[in-house]
């Protein structure tokens, strides 16, 4: 990993935008700062956390600010806030045999009063949303947080690590980052999170009370069922008993004329019939009696009557005839006498024909009076009415005989017992059926309810069940937690072991690098045979040649830095991962010979890109020549009183001016 | 036709309103026509009387003759003959006969079996 451009703008005491290339040439690590104090020096080192961590990094000047406000607060005054600022930083990265580059760039400003921060993340030059979107993520791909620390740190860390405590901390920080030891406790909180739960999700006591209580109800219901059946057959005894009775009674009714009474049914329905039929018959009657039944009475007239017709009709005929004779004879002789036939002949014709016509005369003067054709009374002839007469004396008899029945029903249905007598019997007979519907209702309500029990019965064995299936559930779900915590238990010992095994081994490894880089800027060199960090606590121990340990308050302060520095360099080593150490004005409590050593072995050993930032005072020209065959680009962070911002520019401290 | 119209007395009217009853014959004309000629079956004459017909039953000739209008009239025409009825006084002549026959069926006794038993079946 590679840093190659880091641009600010607006950014803290940095007003405007500027760039700094910080890319390394090849056997020249350092990149050089020169930087007053306040000219913003932090500012740079903030810049970087920044870009890279956004709401995670450790900035010198936030403080306990809230990020929306820091971001804000670095803001450079006189812009205004509107307008906002930004940073950016280009970095090389290998990833999967290749080297990508990476750009990042983080701008905000203020809107409504509201901070708005973007975040665009470049890969090999084209804008990756996903590395955008997910930075927090992935920088921790290209420098872990943790780690980072171990190559970002200035003198006050290095002082604070020369308390024996502070070094403890940074190195089980340092260890625990390197080994991913951090990882391993991270699944041990989970696992005992996941414990905790499980635990506490025992078997429910409300499933168990369910379960009983629901058994008591089928016990309940299944008594009921047997009470209900008990009863059914003692009501059906009833029934039984009852419906004897009831037969008894009616056999007893019967016995004593019931039977005649029911018979007297028959007799009326029959009666009824009759009485029906005698009305139609009647109807009949009277149809007769609308006919020619009348003319029965007058037969003798109307036969006499009707000889009358056939007299008149006689007559009529003989009268025409005459008439007819009359005129014919009056024609005959006209003709004779015309054929002047002798007046005797006509004479003796002539009286002939008059004697002739005289005898016929007798019955042309029948007398007339009816006027009435003979066939307009043929219909009522003697046989016709005789006919008549024998049709109305069958429908007579069959009235007659009808109303014959009729009277011998009415007699019968008079003729029998009377209903007083019977009337107790029948009334036995009543009360006993109704004690026997009684009864028979009494079963039908029994069965009901046993049929409401066998429902009530089926729906809590259902819901038994059910209950059953869900404890067998629980129960299975509680074995699974048991299960699982054994696993638990299992796991947290395999890491314990794992912890302390990966530990072990690479404690010794770091104490030896811990003290080759000691042993590589300290005076006393062979002072320092061993060292030794505790797997407990972390402590460090140093031990002479002699293997005897010396105490820290035996090393002066500046040795204490110097080991502090040391365990960082050792650290870093140990992490085995080609980050860029950026340090910050390290020397402080450094004598001259231990700032030399420090110079000329460390910092350009530290990392392939060493970004370091010191004073006029610290890095000095004696230092300066020292250290410039290391050195690749060097800047000068300077505070401009004109703009009233600061501006980083290209060389070093002037130390011919210095020195005028 | 002998009249053109039906009428009868006060008297006969109840009295047919009575045989209506106790026959069960509903039509006034059957019942005329029964009266008529239980009247002209018996032999003997009846008395001369003064009916006043002033009740409220009337029928032409044709109601109450129904389909027996030539027999009627030829029976009632044979009997006046008989008993040498003008032609003039036909029309008195069935009025009283009438107006017997009415009273002929009162006093019979009982119902319509009775009305059939005078027809001596």
């Amino acid at each position: 990993m590679l840093f190659k451009e880091f641009v600010l703008h607006n950014f803290g005491i940095y007003r405007g935008r500027h760039v700094v290339n910080l890319e390394p040439e090849r056997g020249r690590p350092i990149i050089l700062f020169g930087a007053l104090n306040g000219s913003g020096k932090t500012t740079f080192l903030d810049g970087l956390q920044l870009v890279l961590y956004g709401k995670q990094a450790r900035c010198a000047g936030r403080g306990s600010m809230a990020y929306p406000d820091f971001l804000r607060s670095c803001i450079n005054r006189y812009i205004p806030p509107g307008e906002g600022a930004a940073l950016e930083l280009q970095f090389t990265h290998h990833h999967e045999g290749r080297w990508q580059t990476i750009r990042v760039y983080r701008a905000w400003s203020v809107r409504n009063e509201t901070v708005r921060e973007t975040l665009e993340v470049y890969r090999d030059g084209d804008p990756d949303t996903v590395l955008s979107e997910h930075w927090n993520e992935y920088v921790e791909d290209f420098i872990p947080s943790q780690i980072s620390e171990l190559f970002f740190f200035d003198g006050e860390k290095i002082e604070a690590l020369a308390e024996e405590s502070s070094a403890s901390a940074i190195i089980r920080t340092g260890i625990h980052a390197l080994l991913g030891l951090d990882v391993v406790d991270r699944l041990s909180a989970d696992l005992k999170v996941i414990q905790r739960r499980r635990r506490a999700e025992g078997l429910d006591t409300k499933a168990q009370a369910q379960l009983t209580a629901k058994q008591a109800e089928l016990d309940v219901l299944t008594q009921e069922m047997r009470n209900l059946v008990f009863a059914a057959a003692e009501q059906r005894d009833k029934v039984a008993q009852a419906e004897v009775k009831a037969k008894a009674a009616k056999e007893q009714y019967r016995l004593e004329g019931g039977e005649l009474a029911e018979q007297a049914a028959v007799i009326d329905a029959r009666l009824q019939k009759l009485r029906e039929e005698k009305k139609r018959q009647d109807a009949r009657l009277i149809e007769l009696a609308s006919g020619a039944a009348p003319l029965l009475l007058v037969q003798d007239l109307l036969n006499s009557a009707h000889d009358q017709a056939v007299r008149e009709q006689e007559t009529k005929r003989a009268k025409e005839l005459l008439d007819e004779l009359k005129a014919r004879d009056r024609s005959v002789l006209k003709i004779l006498k015309r054929a002047e036939s002798r007046s005797s002949v006509i004479e003796k014709v002539a009286a002939k024909l008059a004697e002739d016509r005289t005898a016929r005369e007798h019955h042309a003067v029948q007398p007339i009076y009816l006027h009435i054709d003979p066939p307009s009374l043929a219909l009522y002839s003697k046989d016709n009415l005789k006919q008549l007469r024998a049709e109305i004396k069958r429908e007579l008899a069959r009235a007659r005989e009808l109303s014959e029945q009729i009277d011998h029903c009415e007699r019968t249905l008079a003729g029998m017992p009377s209903t007083e007598t019977l009337a107790p019997l029948a009334q036995a007979c009543t009360e006993l059926t109704d004690v026997h519907q009684r009864e028979l209702g009494g079963l039908a309500y029994i069965e009901q309810k046993q049929a409401e029990v066998d429902r009530s019965l089926e729906r809590v064995e259902r819901e038994y069940q059910s209950l059953m299936a869900q404890e067998a559930q629980l129960l299975f779900k509680s074995e699974t937690n048991e299960r699982v915590l054994e696993h638990i238990a299992k796991v947290e010992g395999t890491l314990k072991q794992y912890r302390q095994v990966i530990l072990a081994k690479n404690l010794a490894r770091l104490s030896a690098l811990i003290l080759e880089s000691f042993q590589c800027i300290t005076r006393k060199k062979n002072m320092f045979a061993r060292i030794e960090i505790a797997a407990t606590d972390y402590r460090l121990s140093l031990y002479d040649s002699q293997g005897n340990q010396v105490p820290s308050y035996q090393l002066s302060a500046g040795e204490r830095q110097l080991l502090a520095v040391s365990i960082l360099w050792g650290l870093s080593r140990a992490a085995g991962r080609p980050l860029p150490a950026i340090i910050d004005t390290p020397l402080g409590r450094l004598d001259g010979e231990h700032r030399s050593k420090l110079v000329k072995n460390y910092f350009p050993a530290a990392s392939h890109q060493v970004i370091l930032l010191s004073t006029d005072q610290e890095i000095d020209d004696v230092l300066y020549s020292q250290l410039s065959n290391k050195i690749s680009k060097e800047y000068i962070i300077e505070f401009n009183n004109r703009t009233l911002g600061s501006e980083i520019r290209q060389g070093y401290f002037d130390f011919c001016e210095a020195v005028q | 036709m002998i009249v053109e119209t039906v009428r009868v007395s006060e008297k006969a009217k109840a009295q047919l309103l009575s045989l209506k009853r106790r026959t069960g014959i509903q039509n006034w004309n059957v019942l005329c026509r029964w009266a008529l000629f239980l009247s002209l079956a018996e032999s003997t004459v009846p008395p001369a009387e003064d009916i006043q017909t002033d009740s409220s039953v009337e029928m032409s000739w044709k109601t109450f003759a129904g389909q027996l209008d030539e027999v009627i009239q030829a029976v009632v025409l044979e009997r006046a003959q008989r008993d040498g009825v003008a032609h003039s006084d036909i029309q008195h002549f069935f009025k009283l006969h009438l107006h017997r026959g009415i009273a002929y069926l009162m006093n019979m006794q009982g119902d319509m079996l009775s009305l059939f038993a005078l027809l001596k079946c």
